[in-house]
């Protein structure tokens, strides 16, 4: 079964442990300037939103680039990105609609989301459960759920 | 008989009613059980405006009418 | 190794920029933030230079646990001499902007001189550059952070700014930073107005490492389980949870400290902030983390519409930063005021034009003493009638304060100062200079004691006495859990990490987190001698600047006037009796000065 990150911004405080975490599995250090998944605040912290690569079934990266460096890892869904084959053109930059494949000026490649190997980093370390990593087939059941509480309060039997 | 209980802070969590009913002669120690108010969590106990030290509420009896304060721990802030 | 190892040097007057390799042995002897930021100040300034001067320095200070995956690693301080009080001041910090510092590749930032005209500090990579603010200055804190984000197309920047009460000298204005966070006491903002600096902006590049990685993940991970079992109500509730506790205890500072107790109290504390009134309006709205925290007691809320300070203000419609318990008390009790949205207002306010909210309520209620006792009448107050209660002078003075206009250039002196321009000094409620916090000192002895002890003046977060303040009202016993306390908050203080973690962790859990991050040995004895030296450091730089043992005490109000209410009724401060027991403890003279016995065991000789 294919899991995909869901991400519940009313949940997300901002705490930019996902970042951390996702800084520290792929560079060894705390460095959330490297950081594959971001926290987006607004309106003075009212809102938190974490973003990052959505794993596209058709992905814009994969077609954008020259030299077939981005493959698809068949188990997990993720688009991943080889070392050896990125030139770092950074076309795959400009293509992603949603900003979440980045080039990295130390090592001259682009970095992405690839879900760490089936156990995202950044789900480990969420406090409040803002992501989560859900059967990608059903990841709405929880919001349907909690809307079908709210209907249940109001049915009499 | 029944005492009167306010609680503060988080302690609200525990218990948010406005009364309890206890055996004649019950303690401070014992209405927190029966409020189910874990002794560690309670910051102080003041009933009918006096503070009771922790180590006196296994001791202080408390009588029909009484008003009991079981506050939160002070934290900082 | 967790530590950058770097310091970033900045002479405002010569214009100049130098980074410098980190002293290591005074980190390794002060650990960081509080206590190396403490060491810095010491050995790069005279105590006796006026605050306000070019002399002072102003440093930015981060810990070595700042910027790591461990809970409530953002935290920072900054250090230098208070306009507000004459001594050291160190004010704490979370939001963003410390772990920002770090990322940027430095463990401190050294801000000399003066600069002759407005700038702002950017950091962005490796290229640093000191900025013209002329496009800034007079603006407030958030215009400033929009402003600068823009203007060099970096959303992602962290900065710390002050608005026009820094600008201008209010002997208490803070350092905002992340829009609702703040370094707010003792007047540092007002130090970083006097050398022309606007605000310091920080994108880094870098990372931070620790020593031992493996075993780093496994302790901050075993410690974050911790805090997640007992991190209390400050979650859902904030910090504001502790008004109602305080007031059935009859802590409650009253209309200027003459009561302990307010009936308003349970229209503006956290469960008041929970309630929906009859339009469908709740004040508060969520809770917000800072960097690295897995606590979040952060508060986010906002004023209803229609409410008469913003009902023609749609700039104030938005979100923002939402009432701690020290804005609440400030704000709410101590000048008698139960109006939710005006003290929320109010809190906007200290945030936007950069306030210590604490020493603006404290000082206002002074001011509405001295009003109700007619000292000062409407003449003096540009109209506005300053009674206990007002929720108009609330927030007419908090904007007046903020953008220093009228009557607010008096309330923007501090009490010390306005009390004495009236002829009623007894009527400050103060230690060296700086208003106490939401505690009074006759219903918890021991925090009596902090507060006349405190290096900064009337703090109540250096020292924790509370468990032992609660269970015995008296001021038996109380010297030693002062004094051990204000060694091992020293600690805590110079980590990176925040106080707000204390419920559930003690010096091991400390000392595990470090000793995986840091080089060396780091086990709670050592966190605890630090904290000792830090606070000893902090001593002698005060007693340098000419402050004495007179300085260690309490106003009259505290030590004479007994309690009318409460579990402590009828009490008085017993410093009297406190003091030379802590002095003694301390390893101090009875004049209050460190004995060149202590100075030599800490190091300090």
């Amino acid at each position: 079964m294919h899991r995909s990150l869901h991400i519940e911004p009313s949940l997300c405080t901002g705490c930019l442990q996902c970042e951390l975490a996702c800084s520290f599995e792929h560079e060894g250090e705390f460095i959330p300037v490297r950081s594959r998944i971001r926290v987006f605040e607004f309106e003075h912290g009212k809102t938190s939103v974490p973003f990052t690569c959505t794993q596209c079934v058709e992905a814009w990266c994969q077609k954008a680039c020259p030299t077939g460096a981005i493959f698809v890892d068949s188990d997990l869904g993720a688009k991943l990105v080889s070392a050896q084959a990125c030139v770092g053109c950074k076309a795959c930059t400009t293509a992603c609609p949603f900003g979440t494949i980045e080039f990295n000026p130390f090592s001259g490649k682009v970095d992405k989301c690839d879900l760490c190997h089936g156990d995202p980093q950044c789900v480990a370390a969420c406090p409040t459960d803002a992501i989560t990593y859900l059967d990608a087939g059903a990841t709405g059941v929880g919001r349907m759920q909690a809307f079908a509480e709210q209907n249940a309060k109001g049915v009499s039997l | 008989m029944q005492v009167e209980v306010r609680v503060t802070g988080q302690l609200i969590d525990y218990f948010s009613g406005t009364h309890v009913n206890l055996d004649e002669g019950a303690t401070v120690e014992q209405a927190l059980v029966v409020l189910e108010i874990p002794a560690a969590s309670v910051g102080l106990v003041s009933v009918n405006g006096d503070a009771v030290p922790r180590e006196k509420r296994a001791q202080h009896g408390l009588v029909a009418g009484d008003q009991m304060v079981v506050m939160a721990p002070l934290t900082g802030g | 190794m967790s530590w950058q190892g770097r310091v970033l040097r900045v002479n405002l007057t010569r214009g100049d920029i130098t980074p410098e390799p980190l002293n290591m042995e005074w980190a390794n002897d002060y650990i960081g933030e509080r206590g190396l930021g403490t060491k810095y100040l010491w050995e790069n300034m005279d105590p006796k230079v006026d605050a306000m001067s070019p002399d002072n320095v102003l440093i930015f200070a981060t810990g070595p646990l700042t910027g790591t995956n461990a809970s409530t690693s953002g935290r920072y301080a900054v250090l230098t001499k208070g306009p507000l009080t004459g001594a050291i001041a160190c004010s704490n910090s979370g939001g963003k902007f410390g772990a920002e510092l770090k990322y940027a590749g430095y463990d401190l930032l050294i801000v000399e001189g003066s600069s002759e005209k407005p700038v702002y500090l950017l950091i962005e990579g490796d290229e640093i550059s000191l900025q013209s603010a002329e496009k800034i200055w007079g603006k407030t804190v958030w215009e400033a952070d929009e402003w600068i984000k823009k203007q060099h197309h970096n959303p992602m920047l962290k900065i710390a700014t002050i608005g026009v009460a820094g600008e201008r000298g209010v002997r208490y204005a803070a350092i905002v930073n992340d829009l609702h966070r703040a370094a707010g006491r003792s007047g540092v903002g007002a130090v970083m107005g006097s050398k022309n600096l606007k605000a310091v902006a920080v994108r880094g590049s870098h990372g931070v490492q620790v020593k031992d990685p493996k075993r780093f993940i496994q302790v901050t991970n075993e410690m974050k389980n911790l805090l997640a079992e007992d991190a209390g109500g400050l979650a859902k509730y904030g910090t504001n949870a502790m008004m109602d506790t305080m007031q059935e205890f009859g802590a409650l500072p009253t209309r200027n400290f003459q009561e302990v107790q307010f009936s308003g109290y349970d229209k503006v504390d956290a469960r008041a902030m929970l309630k929906t009134d009859e339009t469908g309006h709740r004040n508060l709205i969520t809770n917000k983390a800072c960097f690295g925290c897995t606590i979040a007691c952060g508060r986010i809320a906002h004023i209803r519409k229609d409410h008469f300070t913003i009902q023609n203000r749609k700039e104030y419609w938005h979100a923002s930063g939402g009432l701690e318990y020290e804005t609440a008390f400030a704000f709410g009790p101590v000048i008698g005021v139960d109006d939710i949205d005006a003290c929320t207002f109010a809190g906007y306010l200290m945030n936007e034009h950069g306030m210590d909210p604490i020493s603006f309520g404290v000082t206002l209620a002074a001011a509405m003493e001295l009003f109700e006792m007619g000292v000062i009448t409407t003449d003096d107050t540009d109209g506005v009638p300053l009674n206990f209660g007002s929720a108009e002078a609330l927030t007419v003075m908090s904007e007046k304060t903020g953008k220093q206009e009228g009557f607010g250039q008096v309330l923007g002196l501090g009490s010390r100062l306005m009390c004495q321009k009236y002829g009623h000094p007894e009527l400050s409620m103060t230690v060296k200079g700086q208003e106490f916090a939401g505690y009074d000192s006759r219903a918890l002895q021991g925090m009596g004691l902090g507060y006349a002890t405190g290096n900064r003046g009337a703090c109540h977060l250096k020292h924790d006495t509370f468990e032992v303040d609660m269970d015995d009202q008296s001021g038996e016993g109380k010297a030693e859990p002062c004094k051990t306390s204000q060694d091992w908050t020293a600690a805590v203080d110079s980590s990176g990490l925040c106080v707000f973690t204390l419920g559930a962790w003690g010096a091991p859990e400390f000392a595990a987190q470090l000793d995986a991050d840091c080089e060396g040995e780091w086990t709670p004895e050592r966190l605890l001698e630090s904290g000792e030296r830090i606070w000893n450091l902090e001593r002698l730089f005060n007693l340098a600047a000419g402050l004495t043992c007179a300085d260690d005490t309490l106003p009259e109000r505290l030590l004479k006037d007994p309690v009318p209410s409460g579990t402590a009724k009828g009490r008085v401060n017993e410093l009297g009796k406190m003091l030379p027991e802590y002095y003694s403890l301390r390893g101090w003279s009875e004049q209050g000065e460190p004995t060149p016995r202590t100075l030599t065991r800490l190091g300090l000789g």
